[in-house]
């Protein structure tokens, strides 16, 4: 199984609300693919203590906005200002923005992250993605899988 | 964010979205002078609907299916809908099965509590816009709240299956019990968490509070040898002794059109209060030695009026629910069997149960083949709602002299003293359709 001990991946969302499933879908179809990744949907900022020892962190989530469905930006850490409302917040706990902007307030990020965010289309209720974002998930799967494996050689 | 406008007579305080509380709400506040003219705390998350869509489900699934109201305190719903639906189906749970309720409670107690006094309401008092700016000046603050959290999160996981919307509460009990030795296993956590709960009562006591007490009618379950959880009467410090059966006899819920939650009241009498200052006002002496001390040492022994120390009754809550946890992990040995057995008939069934932010109201009714025919839920936050109106209209008046913008600070407070799960609060609304013949 190729996989990077020091990076560790976390699909995060909600299965139940269409695309904000995607993270999750990411993760399942690359531990599919015999990748390490996990599919996170308990209370967020229980990532605080999950990460710590990781080297690399890949965080894989959906957004509302910022492009057409299904396209990926790829946010470095340190490289861009996370604003809180461009994820699909949670209204029973904290978005995955002000989760690292916690963990950064504590000291607890790792020392390298990453933020792969597909910009979603229906956040209705549903446990189906829409065509153009299922087709951005495939496709940074395919990269995700290709960057593990050259790191792993 | 929110605007304000002044002009020399009147003054309006409007903030467009309510942060810091869990859904979608709005408040506005107009003044003439000193005197309030109109409060309305606005809903306006959409309606959920579960007492709809519950019709015609297998009474089986709605503990699961009421979970999904809320996912911080999905425990509340699953509890308030089990006791409901076995008090219709007389179904006596074993013992063990009441124990491992009580620490399921417990667990959910302990998340929900520690998740707002620190980072929902706790920078309201130490001046910042939220949390995570507050976890720039203090981290160790932010640490003991995230731990303590983890710690509720990991018991209802333990005892639930998940942390988020647990899945092994059911009708006769549960569809897994834990071993003693799982059990045991989380004593550690929970005895830290019990030291921490104590220094958290302590920090929230540190806070400065308003000078503001009104005559609330508190509202909470009574038991006679515990502090409420699943059972006991309804009761008030204005009078009210009633089983749950007769609650819809002196509670009622109005449809006000500025809120998509129903707004609750005594009826013949008007706004009540529930939650932990309710708790702690009408139980008091339920509460374990420690919380007891606790509470006096921290000011909030009855009688305590004030809205915002609600933060020091939600700490000692804590306390109590560390300590009856590490009781019942104690105590606790397996049932026989994790559910009983029972007969469906058609019948009809209420229950109350103590949610984080107050009292819980379920009542169902299934037919011969266990289908739900009607189904009936009063969260905590609408029975605060007209209350929580009631406060600002009390509360602004004694602000008049300070600028607007601090005076809209403090009605979020205010408003953030109740835990407000709006979430929770917009399971219903009643449609009417008027046609116009052509």
């Amino acid at each position: 199984m190729p996989e990077s001990p020091a990076v560790r991946i976390y699909g995060v969302g909600n299965r139940l609300r269409g695309d904000d499933g995607v993270g999750l879908y990411v993760a399942d179809r690359l531990r599919e693919s015999g990748f390490a990744a996990t599919s996170w949907t308990a209370d967020l900022t229980g990532l605080l203590e999950e990460w710590v020892g990781a080297e690399r962190v890949i965080l894989i989530d959906a957004m509302e906005g910022g492009g057409a469905p299904g396209s990926v930006h790829r946010l470095q850490a340190g490289a861009v200002r996370l604003e809180g409302g461009r994820f699909r917040f949670s209204s029973h706990g904290m978005g995955l923005a002000e989760a690292i902007e916690l963990a950064l307030a504590l000291g607890r990020a790792p020392c390298a992250w990453e933020i792969c965010a597909i910009v979603g289309e229906c956040f209705g209720y549903g446990e189906t993605l829409s065509p153009a974002v299922r087709e951005g998930a495939e496709a940074l799967v395919r990269q995700l899988s290709a960057e593990i494996r050259q790191a792993t050689r | 964010m929110g605007t304000v406008v002044a002009t020399p007579k009147a003054r309006t305080i409007k903030v467009d979205y309510l942060t810091r509380v869990e859904g979608e709400g709005a408040l506005l506040v107009k003044m003439k002078g000193n005197e309030v003219q109109d409060v309305k705390v606005r809903i306006f998350e959409p309606p959920r609907l579960f007492e709809a869509f519950l019709r015609g489900r297998h009474h089986t699934e709605v503990p699961d299916i009421t979970a999904r109201i809320c996912g911080i305190c999905p425990i509340a719903y699953q509890m308030s809908a089990v006791h409901a639906l076995e008090r219709a189906l007389r179904i006596e749970i074993d013992p063990a099965v009441r124990l491992l309720r009580r620490l399921f409670y417990c667990g959910e107690w302990i998340e929900s509590h520690a998740l707002h006094i620190y980072m929902l309401h706790a920078p309201d008092f130490l001046g910042y816009p939220d949390a995570i700016t507050m976890a720039k000046d203090h981290p160790k603050v932010v640490e003991q709240a995230l731990r303590l959290k983890k710690i509720g999160n990991e018991l209802v996981a333990l005892l639930g299956g998940r942390e988020i919307h647990p899945v092994s509460a059911c009708v006769g009990g549960f569809y897994k019990v834990p071993t003693r030795k799982q059990l045991r296993a989380i004593a550690g956590d929970l005895q830290w968490a019990l030291e921490a709960s104590v220094a958290t009562a302590r920090f929230a006591a540190g806070l400065e509070f308003p000078d503001f007490a009104p005559d609330y009618e508190f509202v909470s379950l009574s038991h006679p040898d515990e502090y409420p959880f699943n059972e006991g009467r309804i009761v008030s410090n204005k009078g009210i002794d009633i089983s749950v059966d007769r609650y819809e006899d002196v509670f009622r819920e109005v449809h006000v059109k500025h809120s998509n939650a129903l707004q609750s009241e005594v009826i013949g009498r008007g706004s009540y209060h529930v939650g932990p200052l309710a708790r702690l006002n009408l139980n008091f002496d339920k509460l374990p030695p420690l919380a007891q001390q606790v509470a006096r040492e921290c000011g909030v022994a009855p009688p305590c009026r004030n809205p915002f120390q609600s933060i020091i009754a939600r700490a000692v809550e804590l306390v109590f629910a560390c300590h009856e946890a590490l009781r019942v992990i104690d105590l606790y040995e397996p049932p026989p069997a994790p559910r009983v057995p029972y007969e469906v008939v058609g019948a009809s069934g209420r229950a109350a149960t103590e949610a984080p932010r107050g009292l819980l109201y379920h009542r169902y009714q299934i037919d011969d083949r266990g289908l739900v025919l009607s189904a009936r839920i009063v969260p905590p936050t609408s029975q605060n709602l007209r209350r929580m109106e009631d406060d600002l209209a009390q509360l602004v008046p004694t602000l008049a002299a300070r600028p607007l913008e601090e005076v809209t600070q403090r009605c979020e407070q205010a408003l953030r003293n109740y835990d407000p799960c709006i979430s929770c609060a917009t399971h219903f609304l009643k449609v009417v359709i008027e046609r116009e013949d052509a």
